[in-house]
């Protein structure tokens, strides 16, 4: 599986890193591994059907996962995924 | 009508951006900053020059100039990512992670809200300590929205209101990702990329706070509704030329959307209604072009004045 760089927002690093590698080859790779590090707030990462729910952002290389392939875009060796909450107040 | 364009920065912003400010110094953070698409830009700047913090502001390319010069103003440094409100958020909240900086709709956003809600509060005193049957509210992030509730809800378990009010969303038709949502009969926003509306205050295409405005839409019976940009234009225009208030389009799509639910009978005939303008027309002044006369030039001489008179048919 390629070996990506995932950078996390302190609210999901807990108290671990905020920059780490992990494998994924898909962004649903990156979203079990989430679900792994916090399975007490799945429901908010994942909607019911099975979609990144918008709270969460997963930017690959700074463009939006969701206007790629959501959960099944792609990823390749030595991406960077940055795991952004959904944010507003303009 | 709830006209907010009285602050130190002319934009309802100035209340939520006072209050994370005043925190960022509670909490001795280096820095301050934002991600806008405008007015919360010039009141962060405005506010941090105050509290003696730096600035860094994040927008998107497309945002009014006029907005970055009054930010720019107030010492602020302004980073222009090209690309969307979203694509600038993004940036901002990394910078946050990095640094020890203060971005008010990122990592102090709780207290941004809190300085929000201070408009529910203001309605209601200005009524004479009760609350109106129903507000409406313009919607980018869907956080005004939210903290208007909160804000009522407040004044409510202290007992200083009772009676329901109803709460509102309008948005500009080019970005309404939560309109749709409402009118789909979805509980999730689809974010939208390919933004068009001469409201660009309201230009959020993945509205973070969009699927808890949808709940309290929902919970309160209120509606939402999206206009274009010539029904936003044609409530500037009144606006001015009925009221005397100049209103910036994201500020004016209330009274677009209030006619759009009369027209619609989304609305009781008695009911209280209560419309935000959360900007002044100042901040878009190149938006009057599309809907003023342009003036007359003429000599100083009084005969061309009578010309011009007649060509008026005020002679």
């Amino acid at each position: 599986m390629p070996k990506v760089k995932l950078v996390l927002p302190s609210i999901l690093a807990c108290s671990g890193d905020k920059v780490r590698e992990i494998e994924a080859s898909t962004i649903r790779d990156v979203v079990e591994y989430l679900c792994s590090l916090r399975p007490d707030i799945k429901s908010r990462i994942i909607s019911h059907d099975g979609e990144i729910n918008t709270f969460l952002n997963f930017y690959v290389n700074g463009v939006n996962a969701y206007f790629i392939k959501g959960v099944e875009t792609e990823l390749k060796d030595g991406d960077e995924v940055s795991v952004i909450p959904a944010l507003g107040g303009g | 009508m709830k006209e907010d364009i009285t602050n130190p920065t002319h934009s309802f912003k100035d209340r939520a951006a006072s209050v994370a400010i005043s925190k960022a110094l509670e909490f001795k953070l280096n820095a301050v900053g934002c991600a806008s698409t405008g007015n919360l830009a010039a009141a962060t700047a405005a506010h941090a020059s105050r509290a003696g913090l730096p600035c860094y502001i994040f927008a998107p390319v497309g945002v009014e100039r006029e907005k970055l010069s009054h930010a720019l103003s107030y010492g602020a440094r302004i980073v222009l990512v090209e690309g969307t409100y979203d694509e600038a958020n993004w940036i901002a909240s990394r910078f946050a992670e990095e640094h020890n900086v203060g971005i008010v709709n990122v990592n102090i956003r709780p207290y941004y809200v809190e300085g929000s809600k201070t408009l529910a509060f203001e309605i209601c005193e200005q009524l004479g300590w009760r609350s109106p049957d129903h507000i409406i509210i313009p919607m980018a992030s869907g956080a005004l929205l939210n903290a208007i509730d909160k804000g009522l809800n407040e004044l409510k378990t202290l007992g200083l209101i009772d009676g329901d009010v109803r709460i509102s969303g309008v948005q500009p038709e080019g970005c309404s990702p939560i309109v749709s949502a409402y009118r789909e009969g979805r509980e999730y926003i689809k974010p939208v990329r390919d933004i068009n509306t001469i409201a660009v205050s309201l230009a959020i295409g993945n509205p973070g706070d969009g699927v808890y405005a949808l709940r309290t839409i929902h919970r309160t019976r209120g509606t939402a509704v999206s206009v274009t940009d010539q029904e936003i234009l044609g409530a500037v225009r009144d606006l001015a030329r009925l009221e005397g208030l100049f209103i910036e389009p994201g500020g004016a799509v209330t009274i677009a959307g209030l006619r759009k639910m009369v027209e619609e009978r989304l609305i009781e005939k008695d009911e209280e209604i209560v419309c935000l303008l959360t900007g002044s027309g100042l901040k878009t002044p190149h938006i009057i072009q599309h809907y003023v006369p342009q003036p007359f030039i003429i000599k100083p001489s009084i005969g061309e004045l009578k010309k011009m008179l007649e060509v008026e048919k005020l002679a």
